[in-house]
């Protein structure tokens, strides 16, 4: 699948090292489904032997990672228009748009399959319809026709914690919808105060990001009536047992926190300081969900210690 | 630009850069063969010693 013969009678020689190919995996964003869906996992009642947790964390990730090759695939093009991904290694020609497509059509197969045998089919089920929406409704669909691309496509990042929870029960409660919740209300403002910064990045590339579309303006107050209704939602899981007092009290600050830097993104009164207050709004929020899933899962072990 | 073309025909030589590429993809994919294999073995005596409790 490397050596490829062309119709103009060359011959293509791949010259892509396995480092390519987990950059195709989108390592970062990997990182942050694995722990999302590992706290799914761990805050789940479960009896699940522990090898399989690990395989289904695994599957988990591969099929987060098959994922973002086929995206990588699909939105070539445009990469190579924008300064944040011209170096990936489709348009940087390191990795030819066959072996990525192969590539992330290999491991998502696997790794429904892989999860579905490992632990049960309704998680197996999730992780293929995720990779699905990932990929055909969020990044052939609506990234390139409408603003509310990251809204709806959020839905794929935010499914992990279900699957995790899935795996674990197999079945999906109100726990699971919480957990996806948080993350489909964080989604929007976390992208679009990136997409301020970048917005003209995304016009090159004629992606019709927020910013770019609607205007700062609107993209400002939406950031804020996203973080509004996301800090009341992050306290949720205190009210359904999920979380404990200190969940409560970190996920209280933490909103009210989250909520103060929409509002200075709301409030800048020049382009220095709009870029700072969304330069501060898109780390916190990085933060924030890290803080909220760690608390959980803080709580939890201790739980479980505690109770052993 | 890593990606390199030139006519075909007989007598290519692949460049070291080329070898060594070829070579880390094929170490690397031995590497998650094998990987695989272990995860499957470990996978089933996990699932054969869960069912071995579970009365006739």
């Amino acid at each position: 699948m490397t050596d490829v013969s062309r119709a103009d009678g060359t011959i293509h020689i791949s010259t892509a090292g396995p480092g390519d190919f987990i950059a195709l995996l989108k390592p970062r964003v990997m990182s942050l489904v694995v722990f999302t869906a590992l706290v799914g996992m761990v805050v789940a009642p479960s009896v699940t032997h522990p090898v399989l947790k690990a395989v289904a964390l695994l599957a988990i990730a591969v099929g987060a990672g098959a994922a973002g090759a086929l995206n990588m695939w699909y939105d070539a093009d445009i990469d190579r228009l924008m300064r944040r991904t011209a170096s990936r290694p489709i348009p940087s020609g390191r990795v030819s748009p066959g072996e990525a497509l192969a590539f992330g059509l290999v491991l998502s197969t696997g790794s429904v399959l892989l999860l579905g045998l490992a632990v049960n089919w309704l998680s197996a089920g999730l992780l293929g319809f995720t990779i699905l929406f990932y990929v055909g409704i969020y990044t052939m669909w609506l990234k390139r026709r409408t603003p509310q691309n990251i809204v709806i496509g959020g839905a794929a990042g935010a499914f992990p914690p279900m699957i995790g929870w899935a795996a674990m029960t197999n079945s999906v409660s109100l726990e699971a919808i919480v957990l996806f919740l948080i993350i489909f209300m964080w989604t929007p403002p976390h992208f679009w105060a990136l997409a301020l910064l970048k917005s003209e990045d995304y016009a090159r590339a004629g992606i019709p990001m927020l910013p770019v579309v609607a205007g700062e303006t609107t993209t400002r107050t939406q950031i804020l009536v996203y973080s509004v209704v996301l800090a009341p939602l992050g306290v949720v899981p205190l009210l359904i047992g999920l979380g404990g007092p200190v969940y409560g009290a970190v996920s209280i600050l933490m909103g009210v926190a989250f909520v103060g830097l929409a509002l200075t993104v709301k409030l800048a009164r020049d382009q220095t300081a709009l870029r700072l207050s969304c330069r501060r709004l898109f780390a916190f929020s990085i933060l924030y969900l890290f803080a909220l899933f760690a608390t959980l899962l803080g709580e939890r072990i201790v739980h479980l210690l505690i109770g052993a | 630009m890593a990606e390199h073309t030139r006519p075909t025909g007989d007598g290519i030589r692949l460049t070291d850069l080329e070898v060594r590429r070829r070579s880390q993809r094929n170490f690397a994919l031995a590497l998650s063969l094998a990987g695989l294999v272990g995860l499957f073995y470990v996978m089933t005596l996990v699932k054969l010693g869960a069912g071995a409790g579970i009365p006739h």
